[in-house]
């Protein structure tokens, strides 16, 4: 191709470079909320989320210990004050330089022996220990402020995690909700399946009369839209005695989601060759062998492509459950839901919401690059052969 | 046995009637082939003996079974498609034994059949792949081999061949030749390749417009055709057509530049008559002048003159032999009278004398 072409056609850079923006649009903001759910709540509010991957350089300011406290007699009027200037501060990192004086930062290297005139002295070693020297009047009442130059590197907390996920004492926990979340989920991806397949096998490949009158009214209620239906529903539920629970949101997504899906399957069903199906009739397998041994196999791009969508949308979805599901015991609350109350009694805590954020993308990203190859496919599903 | 009648048979979809009574009876064993331009109801009629299609009236037999409302299942057929409709997410084994496997026949007897029909089929080295990995030919054979499994008392193929390739064509014919020959069963083949009906068939059967135009053994068709239609579809090059008429007992053929004596009685006094002759029953006489060449070709062993008489209509010529005319040399023509066929210029049937 390209010794034929010679040059790529602009249209070609112009994709190039779009493809390379879409996703760094969506894997900027991805990549922003997984490092952040890992730092602590100061880090986020002292730098990025970007400058958290790299050792940061920075001053510190630590006074030696007491010299009342802990100064050494050396003898003809010396004293001295022995330790390690990071003693009792939680730090890692390396010591670059030192200096004794805001006005001169790292005015000494590691291990040099500084003058403060008439005596004094203290060094710092590179480890942090020190060593600070002079007479009585020097080594007493205050102790010696030291400005330190240090590198830290790339500091990354689990506790975020362990506090929204395992913490027991967490009433505001993604456990719970986590765990709730996949018992609507499963059942209203799998249900609605299951139904579809079958109905889209009957309106693609069985005769009866009012076959086309129905498949037009599964088009028309694609267009209806479900808060129409609410309500209704929600009644309906309550009187029937299904009430607020799992049943009901299991029911509801199902309905919700099959006009779609018969739809879909029912379009990749037909383009699937007559001859094959045909020729199953003759060799003798009947309408169910048909769908099960024939059609369920071949349309597996399709199944897959439609359990992606109906996985991320009832994953995703909070009005539904909202509606059907959660009652005020708060038992049943769904992640979506536990995001919204994080975000008014948690607003500021910017960590437990990237965490519980990113605990509820996870699932989904997981099925997405997992079974990304059947997506793409059953979207082409009928347009290509 | 199981040879397959079908009595006045109509297939009508809505108002449109597509074929229109047909009669036809194929003994036991029988190599029956349908043939006929597209369009004209040959498909249609296969797959009503199938079952895929229903029949709107009429009667349809196999062997002493009614089988006219029976399912696909029921009938004893196997089919062969043009597509090889083979399932794309089965094995060749599991294509084979699909249809054993539905109809609940023990795992044993199904690999019986499955190595049986193999071993006709010489496809024992792709017995686990997928139909993805094989070429036209191999599918095409496994297509054939999952309904020799099954043991149907009648094949029936839809144009098999019109996927392949010409050279691979040529080898599946002779393949499913030497098949009918070792099985036995009645077959009905549908296609629209004359050759394969003339080296395939024990009997052909002329279709056009959902109605039987002749019925008989090839040569049968090629030497006496009832009406003009099989004379023109069965050989090739097609047979020549020229206008005619009878006048004193004598047919005049202006486009010949001829006329036959005794070839027809009193009745056709006067009337139109469409002349035929088959290219290989005319020979070029280099000295005549009647008609001029337009063109030729040459295939080798033999070549195609087409001449222009003097009434315009074209003749095509088959010439043999080191001698071939060329291109814009005035020749004339000599046809035996015995190789004349007559034929009714308005309803187009054969006048036999």
């Amino acid at each position: 191709m390209d010794a034929m072409a010679g040059r790529k056609p602009a249209v070609v850079w112009a994709l190039n470079i779009s493809v390379v923006l879409l996703v760094a649009l969506w894997l900027f903001p991805t990549l922003g909320l997984l490092i952040s759910s890992f730092r602590t709540g100061d880090q986020i509010t002292a730098s990025g989320w970007w400058s958290s991957l790299f050792p940061a350089e920075q001053t510190m300011q630590i006074r030696v210990a007491d010299p009342d406290d802990n100064r050494v007699d050396l003898g003809n009027g010396r004293f001295m004050v022995e330790g390690n200037i990071f003693e009792g501060a939680d730090f890692e990192g390396e010591l670059n330089a030192w200096g004794t004086s805001s006005r001169r930062l790292g005015e000494f290297e590691t291990g040099v022996t500084a003058d403060l005139g008439d005596g004094e002295t203290l060094t710092v070693e590179a480890d942090g220990s020190y060593v600070w020297e002079g007479d009585d009047d020097q080594i007493s009442g205050r102790a010696q402020r030291v400005f330190l130059d240090v590198v830290t590197p790339p500091d990354f907390t689990l506790e975020n995690y362990s506090f929204v996920l395992f913490d027991e004492n967490n009433s505001e926990g993604m456990a719970k909700a986590f765990f709730n979340t996949l018992t609507v989920v499963i059942p209203a991806t799998i249900i609605p399946i299951l139904i579809a397949a079958f109905a889209a096998y009957a309106l693609a490949w069985m005769d009866f009369p009012g076959r086309a009158i129905l498949i037009a009214v599964i088009v028309g209620l694609l267009v209806v839209p479900l808060q129409l239906a609410l309500i209704p529903l929600l009644s309906l539920h309550n009187a029937i005695g299904i009430g607020k629970g799992y049943l009901g949101v299991w029911l509801a997504h199902t309905g919700f989601g099959l006009p779609l899906a018969i739809y879909l399957l029912r379009n990749y069903m037909v383009g699937l060759p007559r001859d094959i199906i045909e020729n199953a009739k003759v060799d003798g397998a009947t309408d169910f062998q048909i769908f099960t041994k024939i059609i369920l196999p071949l349309s597996f791009p399709a199944l897959a492509s439609f359990a992606i969508f109906q996985f991320l949308w009832t994953w995703n979805d909070l009005l539904v459950a909202l509606v059907f599901l959660i009652d005020a015991s708060g038992q049943t609350t769904v992640m979506t839901k536990q995001i919204v109350e994080l975000l008014g009694t948690r607003g500021g805590d910017w960590e437990i919401l990237a965490t519980s954020a990113f605990v509820s993308i996870a699932v989904p990203l997981a099925v997405f690059f997992a079974m990304q190859k059947y997506l793409v496919r059953g979207l082409l599903a009928g347009s290509v052969k | 046995m199981s040879g397959v009648t079908l009595n006045k048979v109509i297939k009508r979809y809505g108002d449109v009637q597509v074929i229109h009574g047909v009669d036809l009876e194929i003994a036991d064993g029988e190599f029956c082939v349908f043939v006929g331009p597209s369009g004209c109801g040959k498909s249609t009629l296969l797959r009503m003996v199938a079952g895929l299609e229903e029949t709107t009236e009429g009667a349809m037999h196999i062997g002493d079974r009614d089988v006219t409302r029976m399912d696909p299942s029921q009938r004893g057929v196997a089919m062969v498609f043009q597509t090889y409709a083979l399932y794309p997410h089965m094995t060749v084994k599991d294509n084979m034994g699909f249809g054993l496997k539905m109809n609940g026949h023990p795992k044993s007897e199904i690999e019986e059949k499955v190595a049986e029909a193999t071993r006709i089929l010489k496809l024992e080295p792709y017995l686990d792949r997928k139909p993805a990995a094989l070429s036209g030919g191999q599918r095409q054979r496994v297509s054939i081999g999952r309904a020799i499994v099954r043991g149907p008392e009648v094949f029936l193929f839809d144009e098999p061949l019109s996927n392949l390739d010409a050279e691979l064509r040529v080898e599946m014919r002779v393949e499913i030749a030497r098949l009918h020959k070792e099985i036995g069963a009645t077959m009905i083949y549908v296609t629209h390749d004359q050759v394969e009906a003339m080296t395939l068939a024990d009997k052909i059967v002329v279709l056009r417009l959902g109605v039987i135009e002749q019925v008989g053994a090839p040569m049968d068709l090629y030497r006496d055709p009832d009406n003009k239609f099989v004379a023109g579809f069965i050989g090739s090059p097609a047979m020549n057509f020229v206008n005619g008429s009878a006048k004193d007992g004598a047919v005049v053929a202006p486009g010949l530049a001829a006329s036959y004596e005794g070839m027809i009685n009193a009745a056709y006094e006067g009337k139109a008559l469409s002349v035929g002759a088959r290219p290989e029953h005319i020979t070029i006489n280099p000295a005549g002048d009647t008609h001029t060449v337009e063109m030729t070709e040459s295939l080798g062993g033999v070549s195609f003159a087409y001449l222009a008489g003097a009434t315009g209509e074209r003749i095509v010529v088959e010439e043999r032999g080191d001698v071939r005319s060329e291109e814009g040399a005035k020749v004339g023509i000599e046809i035996d009278a015995s190789r004349i066929y007559l034929f009714d210029a308005e309803t187009e049937m054969r006048i036999r004398t």
